[in-house]
């Protein structure tokens, strides 16, 4: 059995399984703890209001920095302990996790708090997360996968706009950056009050509300989630990126609101997937993915292709005639079903860890502001939900990236 | 084909710390011994809503069927793959030198079809087995990959020359004169017998469906008498080697698995001090044998400097056998670690609890190898290590 109980909201929230309707109308619930008590390891996971959507120009790729060199400043204790630690970075938040042994799951947890609330990272620790971030960006950036995700958000966002940056700053920015600006950012923004976390595992639950409600104390104030300015209706929705190679990239982005179930645009996503992915029958498709992002005014669905340049145009109508199509009428009974079968296994393994579901745990909490467990978010899925969030899909906007 | 290996052991423990005990860690287990039908174990876990298969089925191979268990697993591999697709699951097919095993993992609501997929990669129509000249060289090229690199190749020859009688990779034969369809079911009659299977259910599914399920499978006829064929072995393309490499083991079948396991962490924190190009001490276990191995690879190439090289790797051992307690029960905290955060998935649990399974017989094993693991003695790891130090290593080198 496992249960799941919300963080310590003023008591709002007694034992509750499902939904928090009414404890939303007061404040919003700041960690969840599901109780696996028959497993053997522990996941952590913190969402915090930090990104590339609050910082300056002059501090991109600050709130990542920071997290990083949060992480590496505990590497050394967790990793004696056996945890394994990550960040990562989103526009709209900045995710800390970390996997560990459920014998120690408490000293483990306390540590990495003690780390993100009350104590900046030494200079050693940052300079080690630079080091570390600055490595891998420049192995990514110039990249034709960089540079297509650069020119969807240049479109989506407007070539100004603090969305529009990289979510995890650039090689140069994060070279530039000052050890007392990544403290000062520590302090002033990785705090509680802009902070979900969530707790998977045999950890009963009593001393997890217990921890995590000392870090995580009640609060009436909401939780600060950002989202994109409204784009400029007048603006161009496509943008073209030449480049002498011998494939086409393209991306397509359809935006949908807060209102929109995002359970049931990622199963869209996966049904698009499964039409336009690599097969015999489709041999000028070289790799396919789709992606759903959320932030504060509900998030995009993103679709990205590797074609053949000749007919890169023709699957970007394809893509958007697959959307048109679903938003415009219910798919049959048995073939949602087939389709829902698969996904439950792809969207379930992809939990299968106690840190993956951790982080969709806190995810939830953080843009949805409740958590339901994900298999009852598909039981709960319907060919008129699926429609729904079709038909709600802003028109795309795209990005092609590729040789004239 | 290695089976511990102390690389994966991460960062030191920089400070004692309270800890929970170890008891029952990996949780209780239902087991079902029915006469003819595979060996059961389940794990039950209500959470998450997933379930892990892992099957495995002991094989030996003789020469001239070298890679026929390889090859019954590939005939069938795609039709498999493409139904578990149909309920979102993942499938993997392995070889290990001791079992054929069969991995499939998905929501448990699928356990019915995941079962139905292992019986059908277990005991395909028999007409899957005329179609298989050209998986025959699929297997062939694959077990080829162990000439790829200078470290395949150096453990490979290090394990023939370990374990002599036991099957290896024959990527070296010539593919002239490969086996019939007939001898490829003489090899599935003699080996895929449920009676021999053993299976591990980890996941939100009750023990005895599980029973059920993989009660009265059928048992192939017998296999009957065959005559072995002579094989040629052909020109094996070598890597090219531009470091000098030295392989050395040492077989411990006779020491405690926990012992040695402790040893080669231990050794592999010792060869640090030799600053090589690489170097890493592994602890190997099969069913019934073990050894400790050492790998290294040097980036200076002068007359004599494997002779230097491999004084050097043993005076690491050397220096092993006098660890500390301290360092004894970091090494410890770090072992236990890697097996608990393995055992997070269903899909690792599976395996883990499958794989010491195959290698002890017994399906606590994996429980049995971390109560070790607590209770060995530091003066039995030491000891451990003296001992193999006793013997003369079986050396294996690769020059440039």
């Amino acid at each position: 059995m496992r249960s799941y109980r919300y963080g310590v909201m003023a008591g709002l929230i007694g034992t509750l399984l499902l939904g928090t309707g009414a404890a939303e109308a007061r404040a919003q619930a700041r960690f969840v703890v599901i109780d696996e008590p028959e497993g053997s390891a522990v996941g952590v996971a913190l969402v915090i209001s930090a990104g590339t959507a609050w910082e300056l120009r002059s501090e991109l790729g600050l709130s990542y920095l920071a997290a990083r060199s949060v992480v590496e400043e505990v590497r050394p204790t967790l990793a004696a302990l056996g945890a394994r630690l990550s960040a990562g970075c989103d526009r709209a938040g900045t995710r800390i996790t970390m996997a560990l042994p459920a014998n120690v799951w408490e000293q483990g947890t306390e540590r990495l708090l003690e780390a993100i609330f009350e104590r900046p990272p030494s200079a050693a620790a940052i300079e080690r997360a630079r080091r570390a971030i600055v490595r891998e960006l420049q192995l990514a950036e110039g990249s034709d996968a960089a540079e297509i995700r650069a020119a969807l958000a240049r479109v989506d966002h407007g070539v100004a706009d603090r969305w529009a940056r990289p979510p995890c700053g650039t090689a140069e920015t994060i070279g530039a950056l000052g050890v007392g600006s990544v403290q000062r950012l520590v302090k002033t923004r990785f705090t509680p009050y802009r902070t979900v976390a969530a707790v998977v595992g045999p950890v009963g639950e009593a001393r997890p509300r217990e921890l995590l409600g000392r870090y995580l104390p009640d609060s009436e104030l909401p939780l600060l989630l950002p989202a994109p300015p409204r784009p400029d209706s007048t603006a161009d929705r496509n943008a073209r990126v030449l480049r002498n190679t011998i494939t086409a990239w393209i991306a397509i982005s359809f935006a949908f609101g807060a209102d929109t179930d995002p359970e049931a645009v990622r199963l869209l996503g996966f049904m698009l997937e499964q039409r336009i992915a690599p097969a015999p029958t489709r041999p000028e498709i070289y790799d396919a993915t789709v992606e759903v992002a959320q932030h504060g005014g509900g998030g995009s669905l993103v679709v990205y292709l590797v074609t053949a340049p000749a007919q890169a145009q023709g699957w970007v109508e394809e893509v958007r005639s697959l959307v048109e199509e679903a938003g415009a009428r219910e798919l049959p009974e048995p073939v949602f079903e087939a389709l829902r079968r698969r996904y439950t296994g792809r969207r379930l393994l992809g939990l299968e860890s106690p840190e993956a579901r951790a982080e969709d745990a806190a995810l939830q909490l953080y843009y949805e502001k409740r958590f339901t467990p994900p298999l009852r978010r598909i039981e709960a899925l319907t060919p008129a939900g699926l429609r729904e969030a079709a038909a709600l899909l802003a028109p795309p906007t795209t990005a092609l990236l590729g040789p004239r | 084909m290695v089976i511990l290996a102390a690389t994966l052991l991460s960062t030191l423990l920089t400070g004692p710390s309270a800890v929970r005990p170890l008891a029952d860690t990996l949780g209780p287990l239902t087991i079902y011994r029915d006469p003819g039908s595979p060996l059961v174990v389940v794990r039950e876990l209500s959470a998450p809503p997933l379930l892990a298969i892992r099957l495995s089925i002991p094989y030996d191979e003789p020469r001239d069927l070298s890679g026929a268990g390889r090859v019954i697993q590939l005939l069938v591999q795609d039709r498999v793959r493409g139904e578990a697709e149909r309920f979102g699951g993942k499938v993997e097919f392995q070889r290990t030198p001791t079992h054929l095993v069969y991995s499939v993992r998905g929501p448990a609501l699928a356990f019915g079809d995941m079962v139905a997929l292992l019986r059908y990669a277990v005991a395909p129509p028999r007409s899957v087995f005329q179609a298989q000249k050209g998986v025959w060289l699929t297997a062939r090229r694959e077990a080829l990959a162990v000439y790829e690199t200078p470290d395949r190749l150096v453990r490979h020859q290090l394990e023939r020359a370990l374990f002599p009688d036991r099957s290896h990779d024959h990527g070296d034969l010539t593919t002239a004169d490969l086996p019939g369809a007939g001898d490829l079911e003489w090899f599935w009659r003699r080996w895929f017998r449920p009676s021999a299977m053993s299976v591990v259910v980890v996941g939100a599914v009750a023990p005895e469906a599980v029973r059920a399920a993989f009660r009265d499978w059928p048992e192939p006829p017998a296999p009957g008498p065959r005559q072995s064929r002579p094989v040629a072995a052909a020109d094996a393309p070598g890597p090219e080697v531009i470091a000098p490499r030295v392989a050395l083991g040492y077989q411990a079948a006779a020491a405690e698995p926990a012992a040695l396991a402790l040893a080669a962490a231990l050794v592999d924190e010792s060869l640090r001090q030799l600053r090589l190009r690489s170097a890493t001490a592994e602890f190997w276990w099969l069913p019934d044998r073990a050894a400790l191995v050492v790998v290294a690879a040097t980036d200076t190439t002068p007359d004599g400097d494997s002779a230097r090289l491999l004084t050097g790797l043993q005076i690491c051992i050397s220096d092993a056998a006098r660890a500390s307690a301290e360092e004894i029960s970091r090494q410890r905290r770090r072992l236990e670690n890697s097996l608990l955060m393995r055992a997070r998935t269903p899909a690792g649990l599976a395996a883990l609890l499958g794989e010491f399974l195959d290698r002890t017989g017994d399906p606590r094993g994996a429980d049995r190898f971390l109560r070790a693991l607590a209770e060995t003695d530091d003066e039995e790891v030491r000891g451990a290590l003296r001992t193999l130090l006793y013997q003369p290593p079986i050396v294996v080198e690769l020059q440039p």
